[in-house]
């Protein structure tokens, strides 16, 4: 009886471990096609000069731009972040600030700084359907004709982004947020896509990489290449790499299948005509960012559209990354958790060929590798537990293949600092590479397993149901909270059957 | 399963080899790339500096159109060389040279680079292509005129990326080169709107003419970019008038709103394309509401009496572009403001009002601020 019992476990444990190899073997292929992809794309543009935006920047052939500012409680920094705003390296654009029922005194401030007065008939235009939270009123400045805030009761991020769709003139509108530090000709490197777009051809939203500007030097609100430093912390450092490598390389791969599923909420371009017509933001997730993105392809699989959503990889935003492991890990739940429920609300494309590659690649490799991906890996630890408990493995191979596999990611990393010297060398003292490259070695022994562990946590969270942290809606953006990486992680290290 | 552990073991160190030696290139590769990358950049600032400083013989050159002087950089190498002079050209041009010294500048980057860059051309390198092709733009080299529409025929007409197509176009067009014309259909077919204005918008000129002269016969979308072009270029020609009014008639919706908006920028029309304007505006809502914005705005650019009351009338409007616009046209009207005001008090319809009382919110303070 105890023998039957033993031989039925070792069976499990045998398939559980074969399991696990299929899965890392089929999750190291997507990774080593996405390199390729990524690879290819920015060989091509490797060291191209940057006066190809010189050259356009300088006309105003440029499409009109309606720049989306949620604010909440941002008394401190709103007329510094507007100022700068309106001073951007750009010919047409208006500026939204939507203050989202904020306790201080954003909205008075905005008012007495920028002359504003009250515009009456300025009545939603965009036709959105999505009931939004009531608007207290309208100002535009009298010295800025093409500054514009809206006062509304608090609805969250999500609603003030739609409140501000509604209220923008132009037909792109730009999602911000407050905290975000604009590359200087960040507005002209997103909008190219649109401005390159062929006749019939649709460009529905566009995005670009998000840096990490811990460490460096921000100008007025703006960080140009030439300040960009490598922060001392080594979890910043992390953070780097992993940015490089979620952007550079994940997000090349698929934009250029038009598979992309997100453009990060720290700053996105998008056709509002399009958003309007999928509802504008869906209020009350974490991840509505890469919810309207999701939303945005299923209404083009719909319509069988040619339209696009594209990736620059220029960096065009740098965001402040989390200093500790206690907001990094609260940051990592968090976003878990949004990919849980933007997953988990379009289940029914995954693996749908309705959906054509998004259904079954895209949305089949956020699901697998993003979300599910640290459970494997933990069971794949475990794998590895019983197996010696079980003597069932040979602790030489087991080993080696765990190393082989660690060596693997640190090589994709290592990939993603060549990437980025191909195409921007920002970070340029040779310390600053050497320091990367050590630490993109190091990342799999003690960063990676660290980041697995909360990530299944927060998936927990999620299928748990855990509501608070995303029901309040107070802070419209907790440390950057919002801004993901995008989607490659490393493949899991794997347990190994002895082989008989 | 046939292979034994030991088998497997070496299969997986081998492995481990196989990745250890392709991180150790990767860092090798890289730093290697990034000293020399940094190391060129250095040498060449340096030359930059050197070729901008006062009485360097570049700026001799600059200033006095005196090539006597030989050219001397740091360093060796031709790229080297060709990368710091251009640098140093191009910071000179940014910095707002004068026409003389943009000519000479372009005579010296045309018989300096000339040879180089025809090379450059056709590398295989599409970066290297793209970036030369940058630079004869902004140099005027037009002497390479010939290499570049080789280079155009010999492009994939199937290839999806037309990066390289539109700058080549783009390029044509900044030089001045007749043969522009030959490329506008196929501009028209695969390029957009404001790509064709970049391409539009250099061409100045007897070529600009052409383009007016043989408006009909152009593409739709182009004739569309090139009502934009003139409105932009400030073109006030009467030529350009005349077209301008003609486009004001024309079938296609696009078309007229884009003639209208131009002229509303010109100022100025005839009387018989005033009679039409009355009669647009007298259609109200049966127009769609931005070729209505852009009759608002043309009302308000030539001030003649007999609009003022379709102005007043349209600060009524269901959009509030169009409230907007009209009440803007008549604030500059003569007594403008004193019917502005009048709507402020007495008008029947609210959006109305509101629109009065923000326009004359807006004048009272610009007067305070003038």
């Amino acid at each position: 009886m105890n023998d039957k019992w033993f031989e039925w476990f070792t069976l499990g444990h045998q398939i559980l471990g074969y399991t696990i190899m299929v899965y890392v073997g089929l999750s190291a292929a997507v990774y080593i096609f996405m390199y390729a992809a990524a690879a290819k794309s920015l060989w091509r543009d490797r060291d191209l000069s940057p006066i190809q935006y010189s050259t356009v920047l300088e006309t105003e052939l440029v499409p009109p731009l309606s720049i989306v500012v949620p604010a909440y409680n941002e008394e401190v920094n709103i007329v510094g972040s507007v100022r700068s705003l309106l001073g951007i390296n750009y010919k047409q654009f208006e500026i939204v600030v939507v203050n989202d029922g904020s306790k201080d005194r954003t909205a008075q401030i905005m008012i007495e700084e920028f002359d504003m007065s009250e515009v009456k008939g300025r009545v939603p235009f965009a036709g959105l359907k999505r009931e939004t939270k009531p608007i207290r009123g309208v100002y535009r400045s009298l010295r800025h004709p093409n500054l514009v805030l809206v006062d509304k009761e608090n609805g969250g991020k999500a609603d003030a982004l739609n409140v501000g769709i509604n209220v923008s003139r132009y037909p792109y509108f730009v999602s911000l947020d407050g905290d975000t530090v604009l590359d200087a000709d960040a507005f002209i490197k997103v909008v190219k896509p649109i401005m390159d777009a062929r006749p019939g051809e649709e460009i529905i939203a566009t995005g670009g990489s998000v840096g990490i500007a811990n460490g460096s030097m921000v100008d007025s609100g703006y960080l140009s290449s030439d300040n960009v430093r490598l922060s001392k912390n080594p979890i910043v450092v992390m953070q780097v790499i992993e940015y490089l490598r979620g952007f550079l390389m994940g997000r090349i791969g698929l934009s250029r299948y038009n598979m992309l599923l997100l453009i990060s909420g720290a700053f996105g371009v998008f056709n509002k005509k399009w958003v309007v017509d999928v509802g504008g933001y869906e209020t009350g997730t974490i991840g509505e960012d890469m919810e309207l993105t999701v939303r945005l392809h299923a209404e083009m699989r719909r319509r069988k559209s040619k339209a696009r959503i594209v990736y620059v990889p220029e960096p065009v935003c740098w965001t402040e990354a989390p200093e500790s492991f206690t907001i990094l890990r609260r940051q990592r739940t968090r976003w878990q958790r949004g990919l849980f429920e933007s997953i988990w609300k379009h289940k029914n494309m995954v693996l749908n060929p309705r959906y054509g590659r998004v259904g079954m690649l895209s949305m089949p490799m956020f699901l697998f590798i993003e979300l599910l991906g640290p459970l494997v890996e933990i069971f794949g630890y475990i794998t590895v537990l019983f197996g010696f408990f079980l003597d069932r493995i040979n602790i030489q191979v087991s080993l080696s293949l765990a190393l082989m596999m660690l060596l693997f990611g640190s090589l994709v990393s290592a990939g993603a600092v060549l990437f980025e010297e191909w195409r921007f060398h920002n970070y340029n003292r040779i310390r600053d590479v050497m320091k990367m490259f050590g630490y993109a070695l190091s990342e799999s022994f003690w960063y990676r397993p660290v980041l697995t562990l909360w990530r299944a946590h927060g998936l927990f969270q999620a299928i748990r149901g855990k509501k608070h942290g995303w029901g309040e809606m107070t802070r419209v953006n907790v440390l950057g909270a919002n801004k993901k990486p995008g989607i490659i992680t490393e493949p899991p290290p794997a347990a190994t059957e002895k082989k008989e | 399963m046939t292979m034994s552990d030991s088998q497997l073991l070496r299969v997986l160190w081998i492995g481990i080899a196989v990745i250890v030696f392709a991180i150790l290139l990767v860092l090798f590769y890289l730093v290697e790339r990034k000293v020399r990358r940094m190391r060129h950049r250095q040498q060449v600032k340096e030359a930059v500096e050197l070729f901008s400083a006062k009485s360097s013989a570049l700026d001799d050159y600059l200033r006095s159109g005196d090539r006597t002087r030989k050219l001397n950089a740091p360093g060796s190498g031709e790229g080297l060389r060709r990368e710091a002079l251009e640098e140093a050209l191009l910071d000179r041009l940014n910095v707002g040279a004068s026409e003389t010294e943009k000519q000479r500048i372009f005579d010296f980057a045309g018989s300096y680079f000339a040879e180089e860059y025809k090379y450059l051309l056709n590398r295989r390198r599409w970066s290297d292509r793209m970036n030369v092709l940058l630079h004869i733009e902004k140099f005027h080299i037009v002497s390479l005129k010939d290499q570049l529409i080789a280079r155009l025929e010999k492009l994939d007409p199937d290839q999806k990326n037309d990066d390289e197509r539109f700058l080549l176009i783009r390029t044509l067009s900044s030089l001045q080169i007749e043969e522009t014309f030959d490329y506008l259909e196929l501009a028209a077919e695969r390029f957009s709107e404001l790509q064709l204005m970049q391409v539009l918008r250099p061409i100045k000129g007897e070529l600009a003419q052409r383009l007016i002269r043989e408006f009909d016969q152009l593409p739709v979308r182009i004739q569309r970019c090139e009502l934009d072009t003139l409105r932009l270029g400030n073109v006030r020609t009467t030529e350009v008038l005349d077209l301008l009014e003609r486009c004001m008639n024309s079938e296609d919706t696009e078309t007229r709103i884009r003639a209208i908006k131009a002229l509303a920028n010109f100022g100025y029309m005839n009387e018989a394309a005033a009679d039409r304007l009355e009669s647009r505006m007298a259609e109200g809502d049966a127009v769609i509401w931005p070729e209505r914005m852009m009759y608002a705005r043309l009302a308000g650019a030539v001030r003649e009496e007999r609009f003022a009351p379709y102005l007043e009338q349209m600060m009524a409007d269901r959009s509030y572009e169009v409230r907007r616009e009209a009440a803007a046209s008549l604030s500059n009207y003569r007594g403008g403001l004193e019917r502005i005001r009048q709507v402020a008090e007495n008008h029947p319809d609210r959006f109305a009002k509101d629109m009065a009382i923000e326009i004359l919110e807006r004048r009272a303070y610009e007067r305070q601020v003038v």
